[in-house]
């Protein structure tokens, strides 16, 4: 028995063998030798393989290779990156030298178009820009989409400047890109895709290109090809990269001043007396909520929280007031830290390709324990079955953790609230590192703080306040392809993308939250939250591929049909008061727990076509088709078609051009996409019942975390929700908004031309792309009077027309045998424009404004100031005028939102076995407003509170308090004017009287915290509106490629280099209180939203530089 | 051919994972909530209703324009109660009022209900089908006395999208009327069903106090229609007021404080709107002088009820007894002027110890929304105005005066705690409430203007934080008691107090044709806040 098994075994490992080799392994050897040279020299690395085969050998340093041949009929392929392969049969000979030609690389381009279609780019007759995985793989960001910023024109990545933040990927200024890997849609939360398993990034830059998607390519799509197993000498290779960073140094930090303490009119005493509403209580603060309008650090004696406190009279005796904690906000954070490591194994044979690939990402943040866990294992492997037959599979398993993330926006939550906007320097936040020191202290019950009405001890936040996130992510697919013929090919694949979900919250007891949280009081035992996402889509296609040359023509035909199954499934808990303070559990709740669930399916059902006809090189013609049947749609208007077409001609191919020319390609397309009540993302369950955030609605603060959802949006209906108003008692509340039975889908008509240029065998280039989208009728909830009893009614209501030009430019100045330049420039721009209205009206309102037809709807229009006939500010009582009525019919348009154009730079300079890449980009044009710095003037803590006349006026009104025992004589005089007799009439929020109205100089004095809380306040965003204008010197990297010399003449890597990498290393801005970079794009119809306004941007954390070093190692 | 079969299986396979992804049925409608023809208990909907009229119109939808109506909020600084000196935390003082909030989403929540009381109760008598007509009436003249000619008879209804717009006398004509259907419809009722609470009411009152509640209401719009009361004749005002007063038992209306219409906090759903933050930003909150010269000039204890004694007068030596030391803000100054001033201690702060302390309402009075002490004065001025017979003003003022006092518990004897801003005990005062009534300012003048200007300077007293617009409209009809204006803090360009709202910015914009009718006619063509409406002309 022994012995058979044996021999079993024996057999089937030979079979295995055979199996993984692929190829004959019985056959004759024979050794062919030679040399391969371009311009005379020898080419190392150049891949030398007997076709059909696995004998494949590299040339040596002086180009020299040698190969064993199965028999005489052999054919040799010999080919690099760079050159034109070439092919040549054996016929018996021994010796071969070849001399290869460097190709037209960029001529010769293959981009991957939809459905994960390979088409040679000069083909094509719409934009389509790519990015090298290569790329994307040294400088790492922590999100591998923000890597995208500047590297494509008319894309731009609104980088998050917080940990584990999701950028903002806006492309033609619209958000939401589909994202497809592989040829598949696939559900994104940017962070499921890994850096190091990406062949290349093909940006599909508008529905002409994405119309295959159907309205999910409504955008244009972001297409990602992943890599392969691929074919090397030894049949195997093994890949390392490993990056290390350290994020020190802050690029975008608010300035603070550091005289003005903590409290109100010059005055602060910690635990006020006059402050205090839990009687008897002397200990803690909880009485006053204190801005930095406080006393000046002179020294003098104040009670403060860590003075002397008697437990027996409650009496705290005074200590001295100074500036200690100039630097808290960098005295808090630590250097963070981004290692991301992956390793790769890789195999092919002729029948098969197999790739498995594990990458860990570990970030730390710069707020102590705060971190981010990512896993990521791909695994894609091919077998031929037979020559007709091809199975394909490929699986991704991403999983994030973290116990911890903080969050950032306004509140007492956030570390830039407590910081930079009521964070003032009469303490050292060292001191505070034990935070359950006495007195005020209790282990696990009361935290240990400067303050107790306003915000919470930072390292009590660090280690006790928990935002967890745990993710799992998979998708993968599984094909099969059958060739049918040698003209036609049948295929049929199944895929699956889904992600579940977890967020914690965990509120430690003694949380400061004032009234942010409508069940909170001082001194209690906390909350658990927790908010539970799950989402499942299966897309399955059958595609029939058809490729013939007929004559002079070349055709290529798709016809696909494709099944859409969706389900999404949310809920959202949270206690109401711990009864057991330290328990995260909802039964541990002193009044009932708060649970929302919420679900949604959708199918669509498709059939689309694609036909490219080729007539000799000169003309290329493509027109798709698709056909959706959407399940969100009235049922009368839920089917609809979608056609494309492009055209595109290389001229050079039929006219004479100078022979500079290398290639001169025109090109138009036209596409129509239509879709409807979906939605991109969505929120907590609670918000995506009640469409109010869990801040607005629930708890008062805190961002609401949204993801990627592309399924129903539920918005067409008429229906009541189950709510409560009043003591708990149960209650209905019914849409505002009147449905529309009879609604259309929406409709994208995208016209776009462009031209490709290229001379100097490449070396110069550039193409060009203008674009004209007519977005509409889009389905809008439009304003409706109220006396309908509603405030909305759902119509096809406006068409917007965008138009947009990107320009990309290439060139390599420089190119030697040792050194060359390479430059790459994207610039892009856009503008959206309201071109019609439903029913033929000329105006509709918008937000903040009433738009015509014609104009630019990111228009900002909001509060300004009174002005006089010669452009001085009117002041009233002291502070600025404000309109009457302070209504939309005297807002002022601020500026517009959307940038002018961006850009982006990359210079690569490479000598001998070094290169030096780096990339400027950034954003030209548009307004903002600066929330950090409205806050931070409103709390009396932004430098600019205590500089210039404000200054002086700040330190005059100080000195006559009597060092914070009298009222401040106010000081502080707005330059302006005052109404001395004739009242004002306005109109567009100018005085249009100014002839009848004498105006004087104004010289009513008034404080200086006044004046920034009360006056100025939030009631002139004219004041606090900037340029958004910005740039970034966004990575540098220095690499050193050991050459193949180095690596000696058997090497153990098949490459190597080393690099030292840098990430946002300068930023340019007005201001650099915020980073403009996270703020994309001003206006976007489809969610008919408007960014950059004083209504919907908040607080954001400060960014900072990285640095460090990469390794890169093939086997 | 191996391979093909093998392939054809595969496929097979395949093709039978990938489609079992089918899902059956429609999935259009929302399956998370209950679409428009789902049968929805009344009282369900009719808790909305309860909840909207404390909150005042547009606020629970977040509309913009719309305002709050309960305690310390905007609403009681434009009634001169009290003044915010820091915009950021308290609001701002001034009267720079553009485009209103209206009350038309009840009007589709009783829309609503209407529907699902024909579809549960068929003709059976219920009390939602009168208390759904007595809340039509509240919103109509909620909305109209804001802004003059509103649409009533089209408006609520999906179909007309651009609703034509009602005379404001026709508005006033037929909510009287759809009051008077309300209180025979109830007192039907009563009289088959006897009285019980109605499921869904937030403010727990019997049917037969609702039916009080419409009539003490209807006492309300009759008159504010004073101006009226003669040259419309087609409205009978005095005659309807009259017949509510002649005929208790056919128009029942309130008989104490036990019948008010108040809100009613708690400590975990319907927290005291200004705890606990606001009492830590106490100090930019002060009283205004026009409620607090009124009450110190008479002596009136309720002083004490709103008020700490400013800082600076006892620090002077004065005794938390000595009116005197009760100091209110001028409302004409600048925010910044006030803040200065409080700084120095020269105003009276809102009474912590009353209004600071507690999430509950334990320590505070509930928020009264239509009340017996305005019954009472309003009865006082119909005497007074001679549209009842008899000499029963001066006794209709008193008891408004004595249930005003004893809502917040003030008789002779009773010993108050007067705490500073922050709360802590400064000593003792023991109220006489006689004294008061005895103040020859208090003492009823009889059936004169001065009489008039008595009642309607108590009215104001008794609106103290409660009854949400009450006190301005009043102001605004008969100019009692005057208010402060004038000044830089009163922010319009001529820095006088507006008398109406302009109309919402929809309907400019998507009632256009209506909304130019209806502001030509009344108003010469402009939206103008400071020209007169019809009702107040």
């Amino acid at each position: 028995m022994r012995p058979k098994l044996t021999h079993t075994a024996a057999f089937f490992m030979l079979l295995l063998t055979c199996l993984l080799a692929g190829s004959p392994i019985f056959a004759q050897d024979k050794a062919v030798t030679g040399r391969v040279i371009s311009g005379g020299i020898g080419i190392s690395g150049v891949s030398v393989q007997e076709k059909g085969t696995q004998h494949a050998v590299m040339t040596n340093a002086d180009g020299v290779y040698t190969i064993k041949l199965s028999g005489p009929g052999a054919i040799l392929v010999f080919s690099s990156v760079g050159y034109s392969s070439q092919e040549l049969a054996a016929d018996g000979q021994s010796s071969f030298n070849v001399t290869l030609v460097e190709s037209d690389r960029v001529l010769s381009e293959v981009v991957v178009t939809a459905l994960g279609i390979r088409r040679e780019s000069k083909r094509i007759g719409y934009a389509i820009q790519e990015v090298k995985g290569a790329e994307l793989v040294k400088a790492r960001d922590p999100n591998v989409f923000s890597q995208l910023e500047g590297k494509v024109a008319g894309l731009d990545i609104g980088t998050s400047p917080e940990l584990y933040g999701r950028p903002n990927i806006v492309l033609r200024g619209n958000k939401d890109l589909l994202i497809v890997v592989d040829g598949v849609p696939v559900s994104s939360d940017t962070w499921n895709v890994n850096a190091d398993d990406i062949e290349s990034v093909n940006v599909l830059k508008g529905p002409n290109a994405a119309a295959l998607y159907g309205f999910r390519g409504q955008n244009g799509a972001i297409i990602i090809t992943t890599k392969r197993g691929s074919r090397t000498a030894k049949g195997w290779e093994v890949d390392f990269n490993s990056s290390n960073m350290l994020q020190k140094g802050f690029t975008v930090l608010p300035k603070d001043q550091t005289q003005f303490g903590r409290g109100t009119g010059y005055y602060y005493a910690y635990n006020n007396p006059k402050g205090a509403f839990l009687a008897g209580e002397t200990l803690y603060d909880y009485g006053q909520r204190l801005a930095i309008w406080g006393p000046r650090m002179d020294g003098q004696p104040v009670v403060q929280y860590n003075s002397p406190y008697d437990p027996a009279t409650g009496i705290w005796t005074p200590t001295p007031y100074l500036t200690k904690g100039a630097n808290n906000l960098k005295n808090f954070l630590e250097a963070g830290f981004l290692s991301t490591n992956n390793v790769s194994m890789a195999s092919s044979g002729s029948n098969y390709d197999i790739r498995l690939s594990y990458s860990h990402v570990y970030q730390k943040g710069q707020a102590p324990n705060t971190k981010i866990n990512m896993d990521n294992l791909n695994l894609t492997a091919g077998y031929a079955i037979s020559s007709k037959l091809k199975a394909e599979a490929s699986l991704n398993l991403n999983v994030q953790y973290t116990p911890n993330i903080p969050d950032a926006d306004y509140g007492p939550n956030s570390y830039v609230y407590m910081f930079n906007v009521y964070g003032p320097a009469d303490y050292d936040v060292r001191d505070l590192k034990n935070y359950y020191k006495g007195p005020q202290g209790v282990p696990g019950l009361n935290q240990y703080n400067e303050n107790y009405g306003r915000s919470n001890n930072p390292y009590f936040m660090a280690h006790e306040w928990l935002r967890g996130k745990y993710k799992t992510d998979i998708y993968g697919y599984a094909k099969l392809t059958y060739n049918i013929n040698k003209d036609f090919n049948l295929s049929f694949r199944t895929q699956i993308t889904t992600w579940d979900q977890l967020l914690t919250e965990k509120v430690p007891a003694g949380t400061i939250l004032n009234d942010y949280l409508s069940w909170y009081y001082p001194g209690w035992y906390g909350d658990y939250r927790e908010d539970h996402r799950n989402l499942m889509e299966n897309n399955t296609d059958l595609l029939l591929s058809y490729k013939k040359s007929i004559s002079d023509f070349f055709i290529t035909a798709n016809v696909g049909t494709s099944e859409r199954s969706y389900k999404y499934t949310s809920s959202y808990e949270t206690t109401r008061d711990l009864a057991v303070p330290g328990v995260y559990s909802f039964s541990n709740s002193q009044n009932p727990a708060l649970a929302y669930n919420f679900g949604s399916n959708m199918q669509v059902y498709s059939g689309y076509y694609s036909l490219d006809v080729s007539y000799k090189n000169y003309v290329n013609l493509s027109t798709t088709g698709r056909v959706d049947n959407l399940s969100t749609l009235p049922a009368a208007n839920n089917t609809f078609f979608y056609p494309s077409v492009s055209l595109s001609t290389s001229i050079g191919d039929y006219v004479k051009l100078p022979k500079a020319i290398n290639l001169l390609k025109v090109r138009a397309s036209f596409a129509d996409v239509k879709g409807g009540l979906t939605q991109a993302q969505q929120g907590s369950a609670y918000y995506a019942l009640t469409g109010n955030t869990l801040n607005g609605g629930l708890l008062g603060y805190g961002q609401e975390q949204f993801t990627a959802y592309d399924g129903p949006s539920y918005k067409n209906q008429s229906a009541y929700n189950v709510t409560t108003y009043y003591n708990g008692q149960p209650a209905v509340s019914y849409s505002t908004n009147i449905s529309d039975p009879a609604l259309k889908p929406f409709d994208i008509k995208s016209y776009e031309a462009g031209l490709d240029y290229l001379m100097f065998k490449g070396r110069l280039g550039f193409n060009f792309t203008y674009y004209q989208n007519l977005n509409g009728p889009l389905i809008y909830p439009l304003p409706v009077a109220s006396s309908t009893g509603f405030q909305t009614h759902n119509v096809n209501a406006i068409v917007s027309k965008k138009k947009g030009e990107e320009l990309v430019f290439n060139a390599t100045p420089v190119k030697s045998r040792n050194f060359s330049w390479d430059v790459l420039i994207n610039w892009s721009t856009y503008r959206e424009y309201l071109h019609s209205v439903v029913g033929g009206e000329n105006s509709v309102q918008l937000g903040n404004h009433v738009f015509k037809i014609g104009d630019r709807l990111d228009a900002d229009y909001s509060t300004a100031f009174v002005r006089d006939g010669s452009g001085n500010i009117v002041f009233s009582g002291g502070a600025p005028l404000s309109p009457s009525p302070n209504n939309i019919g005297n807002y002022k348009l601020l500026g517009y939102l959307d940038p002018n154009y961006s850009f982006g730079i990359n210079n690569r300079f490479t000598y001998k076995s070094f290169s030096l890449s780096f990339q400027f980009d950034g954003r030209v044009g548009g307004k903002i407003y600066d929330d950090v710095w409205y806050h931070a003037m409103n709390g009396g803590t932004a430098a600019e509170s205590d500089q210039g006349a404000l200054g002086i006026a700040r330190n005059a009104e100080w000195e006559t308090t009597g060092q914070g025992s009298v009222a401040a004589v106010p000081k502080y005089v707005g330059q302006g004017v005052t109404i001395a007799s004739g009242t004002p009439s306005y109109s567009g929020g100018v005085i249009t009287n100014t002839k009848q109205i004498q105006f004087t100089p104004n010289t009513q004095a008034v404080t200086v915290q006044s004046y920034l809380s009360s006056g100025l306040g939030s009631n002139f965003d004219e004041f606090y509106t900037i340029s958004r204008t910005f740039a970034k010197l966004r990575e540098v990297r220095l690499t050193y490629n050991l050459s193949q010399k180095a690596l000696g003449k058997k090497p153990i890597f098949r490459t190597a280099s080393v690099a030292l990498i840098g990430r946002n290393l300068l930023y340019f801005a007005q201001r650099k209180d915020f980073d403009i970079d996270q703020y994309t794009s001003g206006f976007d119809i489809q969610t008919q939203s408007q960014t950059g306004t004083s209504s919907d941007v908040t607080l954001s954390s400060s960014t900072s530089r990285w640095f460090g070093f990469n390794l890169n190692l093939g086997f | 051919m191996k391979t093909t079969i093998i392939g054809v299986l595969l496929f097979i396979g395949l093709a039978s994972i990938g489609l079992t992804g089918c899902q059956k049925g429609s999935l259009q409608s929302n399956p998370n909530v209950a679409s428009s023809s789902t049968t929805v208990p009344v009282s369900l909907i009719f808790n909305r209703v309860t909840n909207e009229i404390y909150n005042g119109g547009g606020v629970m939808d977040a509309v913009s324009g719309s305002v709050l109506e309960g305690p310390w909020s905007q609403v009681h600084r434009w009634n001169q109660y009290y003044v915010s000196l820091y915009s950021y935390y308290w609001g701002v003082n001034n009267y720079n009022w553009s485009n209103t909030a209206t009350m038309y989403s009840m009007l589709k929540y009783i829309d609503l209900m209407e529907g699902q009381i024909t579809a549960q109760y068929g003709s059976l008598p219920n009390a939602y089908a009168p208390l759904a007509k007595f809340f039509k009436a509240y919103l109509f003249v909620w909305y109209s006395q804001r802004v003059g000619d509103i649409p009533m008879t089209q408006a609520g209804n999906v179909n007309i999208l651009t609703p034509a717009y009602d005379l404001q006398h026709d508005v006033y004509k037929n909510s009287l009327a759809l009051l008077d259907t309300a209180n025979t419809l109830m007192g039907a009722l009563i009289t088959a069903q006897g009285s019980n609470t109605v499921a869904g009411d937030i403010y727990g009152l019997t049917v037969a106090q609702w039916q009080k509640l419409i009539n003490t209401y209807k006492l309300r719009v009759l008159i504010s229609l004073s101006k009226r009361a003669v040259d419309n004749a087609d409205l009978n005002i005095p005659t309807q007021f009259a017949n509510i007063i002649n005929n208790p038992s056919q128009y029942p209306i309130m008989s104490g404080n036990g019948d008010n219409l108040e809100f009613k906090y708690n400590a975990v759903y319907n927290k005291y709107p200004i705890f606990p933050n606001y009492a830590q930003n106490d100090v930019y909150a002060s009283l205004c002088n026009t409620f607090l010269n009124i009450t110190t000039a008479t002596q009136d204890p309720r002083t004490f009820i709103a008020a700490t004694p400013a800082p600076a007068q006892i620090t002077a030596g004065k005794t938390v007894s000595d009116f005197t030391a009760y100091v209110g803000a001028d409302i004409n100054l600048g925010q910044s002027a006030l803040l200065t001033n409080a700084t120095s201690g020269m105003y009276s702060y809102p009474n912590f110890l009353r209004y600071f302390v507690d999430p509950s309402g334990t320590t505070e009075e509930p928020a009264i929304i239509v009340g017996y002490p305005e019954m009472c004065f309003n009865i006082a001025e119909a005497a007074n105005r001679g549209w009842i017979s008899g000499s029963i003003a001066g006794t209709w003022y008193l008891n408004g005066i004595n249930a005003s006092m004893a809502m917040y518990g003030l008789k002779d004897g009773t010993v108050l705690t007067i705490g500073d801003r922050g709360g802590t005990t400064l000593g003792t005062t023991t109220v006489s409430v006689s004294n008061f009534l005895a103040n020859p300012a208090v003492v009823y003048a009889g059936n004169t203007a001065a009489g008039l200007t008595q009642i309607l300077t108590q009215k104001y007293v008794a609106f103290w934080q409660n009854s949400g617009w009450e006190a301005f409209y009043n102001w605004r009809r008969t100019g009692v008691p005057a208010f402060g204006q004038g000044g830089a803090g009163i922010g319009t360009p001529n820095n006088m107090i507006p008398i109406r709202w302009q109309y919402p910015n929809d309907e400019a914009v998507e009632n256009t044709a209506n909304w130019q009718k209806a502001i030509t006619s009344q108003y010469g063509g402009t939206d103008d806040i400071t020209q007169p409406m019809w009702l107040i002309k």
